[in-house]
């Protein structure tokens, strides 16, 4: 299914490196995961949420990077 | 007949299309930043950016408060030129030693960034980051950075004065009287809601949103002030008299607050019938406000101000207790001070009026509240102490990661991320949000930038741009304006020889927001961006001040003694304040077990605690003070004790209850020290003690059960907050 994802994003002919587009997407993820935990009361058990938000976003960055925009 | 007429042909003569005050605020700003681009590029400047930036950031509506912030850049842009250029002088080719150099002066300039003057330190403190590392990126020309950046910003100034005083102009003088009449009007509001409420006739009190309009009005008369005097004349000359009815209103608000707060402790007591002057003082303090704001509209002084008697009524007083004459003795002097208070308002209105000629110049009279420590210093701040470590932190990091990683921005991390740290502390409460907008605005910069910019050819083309990014701008996004126009125009980098580079804009981009992740990563060093937690620390901190200070009652001998002392009250009379401004950005939705009536509740409690600690520091050195000292000595020792204890315990656990403990406790002392004191006055004789030792010894022992008072407020408002619930983690 990811076979049709591009690896390399142009934009006015101008590359982008995909590990810029992985991390941003991760950064996005990242933050809709911290509300929703936020929503559900869930970020309690966590002893420090800064540290959680930075490892989400680096664990989503890598996944992405990894199964959908291979670099 | 002949008025309508009039009104009829003012209706004819006027345009079907008039301007809104907005767009032509937006007019003026944009046609500012088109004509200091044009000088700027005409003459062929070092960086226009610069020119263009001074005008964003000072132009505000009204003149006087532009040319108000206007001056302080110019000062703080002149600072920062001469302490940059000394220390590239003390430190030529050494880049260590001159970030050694230069830790101090920015950490001073940091530290000093706060009150009303607070842009001033914090343009100083950018300023000459930029100053000083402007030789990395032009080798031998920091002198030369130094005086074309001072000269464009002083011509910035100049170019947004001359149009804004020439185009629609508009001044502070109406804004200072309307806002000064609705001080004095709220003023009155507050004190006959509070003379009501020590009388039994009203219940309530002053509803909040009259107090908070209150505290505002206050600020924002002191603010206009300098505004106003830096643009007209007619203020200028009278600036003292406006201070000392500014003064006069800020003291008045905190005594109007104690006798509000205190006015449990008199719940008791027939107030009318204790001081049979009250009614009296009630008409009279409501006809000094109406004349003060008759004096305000330019009418002449229809009144002079009546003396009124508070005495106390020797048969009213008889059947009182020592403590309920005690409380009496408080609220009577915070009444005087009440009727002084109103006195100088009027007086300073007929003075700025020129009612009685006494016209006074020169600088604005000293606060006499305002705390000194030993040798007359300021004590320390604590905020601002981490303010400045936080700053100087920011600068090292960033030198760091210029030095050994030098990844895209080079030496701008220097610049940008020290920078973005004193905006931080400016507004520690509001942490972050200036730089969502920054985001944004980069984001419509790079779209101008590729889409727009290489297709204009000449200034004409190039202005027209300006001037329309501008007005659309300030026109529809007036609350963050100058942080987008600020990101627009560095995004821009407009010059003579304008080159259009995607991968640069693209690493500019890229720097940007890698520096504000790291200045956003380095503030948790000053401790969670969250509100609740800074507000619980806050607490904490509030009680650890009030626990030295009544344990450290004797007035200490040594200089660090006293130096301690200025630091906890500081800390007393501040806090409160600045928790108030945490406890606004508390989402309540978050927290839906704490209301913000609940933590308003709470925040009066404290602050009805530094109102009663402070009192008692003040009458700590009075003659009744060694008579309760000696002869009460073990009863006193015993109550301070208990407090102490409480007091140990809220610093630890804020929501701890000494309550049912500390309610036993301090009924028993109340009744073991009444017969004490009857003793005491019959062993003395009575005669011995004059109506002002009484007095003295009443007061003092006011401020004592004041004391324990409030902390039975507190106890009170801290069992309705949910505290777990402040401390359970959340993500920002």
């Amino acid at each position: 299914m990811f076979d049709l994802v591009p690896n390399e994003f142009a934009i006015g002919g101008v590359y982008l490196p995909p590990l810029l587009v992985c991390s941003v997407l991760g950064l996005i993820l990242a933050t809709a995961t911290a509300n929703l935990l936020n929503k559900y009361r869930l970020a309690r058990y966590f002893f420090y949420p800064p540290l959680v938000f930075v490892a989400l976003a680096v664990i989503y960055t890598v996944l992405i990077g990894t199964f959908i925009i291979r670099a | 007949m002949a008025a309508t007429t009039t009104a009829t042909a003012t209706e004819q003569a006027r345009p079907a299309f008039a301007l809104s005050g907005k767009a032509k605020e937006a007019i003026k700003v944009g046609l500012a930043i088109v004509v200091t681009y044009w000088l700027a590029l005409k003459f062929s400047w070092m960086s226009p950016t610069w020119a263009g930036i001074a005008v964003a950031v000072i132009s505000q509506p009204g003149e006087g408060q532009s040319l108000y912030k206007g001056l302080l850049r110019a000062i703080g842009t002149f600072l920062a030129f001469f302490s940059s250029l000394a220390l590239l002088a003390l430190f030529p080719q050494d880049r260590w030693m001159l970030f050694v150099g230069v830790s101090p002066v920015l950490g001073f300039f940091a530290y000093k960034m706060k009150g009303e003057n607070d842009y001033l330190w914090y343009v100083a403190g950018f300023v000459t980051v930029m100053i000083i590392t402007a030789g990395p990126q032009q080798p031998g020309h920091a002198f030369e950075f130094a005086a074309y950046r001072t000269m464009e910003t002083l011509i910035g100034i100049g170019v947004w004065a001359v149009i804004s005083s020439l185009l629609w102009p508009v001044t502070n003088l109406g804004a200072l009287k309307s806002a000064t009449d609705a001080l004095l009007d709220a003023q009155a509001q507050v004190t006959q809601h509070g003379l009501e409420l020590i009388s039994h006739r009203g219940a309530t009190g002053s509803p909040p949103e009259l107090l908070a309009q209150e505290a505002q009005l206050v600020a924002k008369v002191g603010s206009l002030i300098n505004v106003a005097a830096s643009e007209t004349y007619e203020v200028r000359v009278v600036r003292r008299s406006w201070m000392a009815l500014q003064q006069a209103s800020l003291k008045f608000m905190h005594i109007s607050n104690r006798l509000r707060l205190g006015a449990e402790d008199l719940e008791q007591i027939d107030m009318d019938a204790v001081l049979p002057g009250l009614p009296d003082l009630s008409a009279e303090l409501d006809a000094r406000f109406a004349e003060a704001r008759s004096l305000l509209a330019g009418k002449p002084s229809a009144r002079s101000c009546r003396d009124i008697s508070l005495e106390l009524d020797r048969q009213a007083i008889e059947p009182l207790d020592h403590f309920q004459r005690a409380a009496v003795e408080v609220a009577r002097t915070e009444l005087e001070q009440l009727d002084a208070q109103t006195r100088k308002m009027v007086a300073s209105l007929r003075d700025i009026t020129g009612e009685e000629g006494q016209v006074a110049e020169g600088k604005a009279p000293p606060d006499a509240k305002q705390l000194r420590g030993p040798a007359g210093l300021r004590p320390i701040d604590r905020d601002q102490l981490v303010a400045a470590a936080f700053v100087v932190t920011s600068l090292w990091a960033s030198a760091l990661v210029w030095i050994y990683v030098n990844p895209p921005g080079h030496v701008a991390w220097v610049q940008f991320v020290p920078t973005l740290a004193l905006a931080a502390m400016r507004v520690p409460h509001v942490r972050f949000f200036p730089l969502r907008l920054f985001v944004y605005a980069y984001l419509v910069g790079v779209v101008v930038y590729v889409f727009i910019m290489p297709h204009l050819s000449g200034f004409v083309q190039l202005g027209a741009l300006l001037f329309l990014f501008t007005y659309l701008t300030d026109y529809y996004f007036a609350v963050g304006r100058m942080p987008l126009l600020l990101a627009m125009f560095i995004m821009l980098g407009i010059t003579n020889q304008q080159s259009y580079d995607f991968a640069s804009m693209a690493n500019n981009y890229l720097f940007t927001m890698m520096g504000i992740m790291m200045a956003f990563g380095l503030t948790y060093m000053v401790g969670s961006p969250r509100p609740e937690k800074a507000f619980l620390h806050q607490t904490q901190r509030f009680f650890r001040s009030c626990e030295f200070l009544v344990s450290h009652l004797q007035p200490p001998a040594s200089f660090v003694g006293q130096v301690r002392e200025a630091y906890y009250r500081n800390v007393l009379r501040t806090l409160p304040a600045k928790m108030r401004v945490w406890a606004t950005r508390i989402d309540a939705k978050a927290f839906p077990n704490n209301s913000p009536e609940q933590v308003a509740g709470l925040l009066e409690a404290l602050q009805l605690l530094a109102y009663r600690i402070d009192d008692l520091l003040d009458g700590r050195s009075a003659s009744a003070a060694k008579v309760l000292a000696g002869e009460l000595g073990d009863s006193v020792r015993e109550w301070r004790a208990v407090v102490d204890q409480a007091f140990h315990q809220w610093s630890e656990v804020p929501e701890a209850d000494p309550r049912p403990e500390l309610m036993e406790r301090l009924s028993r002392h109340v009744a073991e020290l009444n017969p004490r004191i009857e003793e005491l006055f019959t062993h003395s004789g009575r005669a011995e003690i004059s109506d002002a030792e009484g007095r003295s010894f009443y007061r003092l022992l006011g401020t004592y059960r004041g004391v324990a008072r409030a902390g039975l407020v507190y106890a009170k408002q801290a069992r309705a907050v949910d505290w777990a619930e402040w401390r359970e983690e959340r993500f920002e």
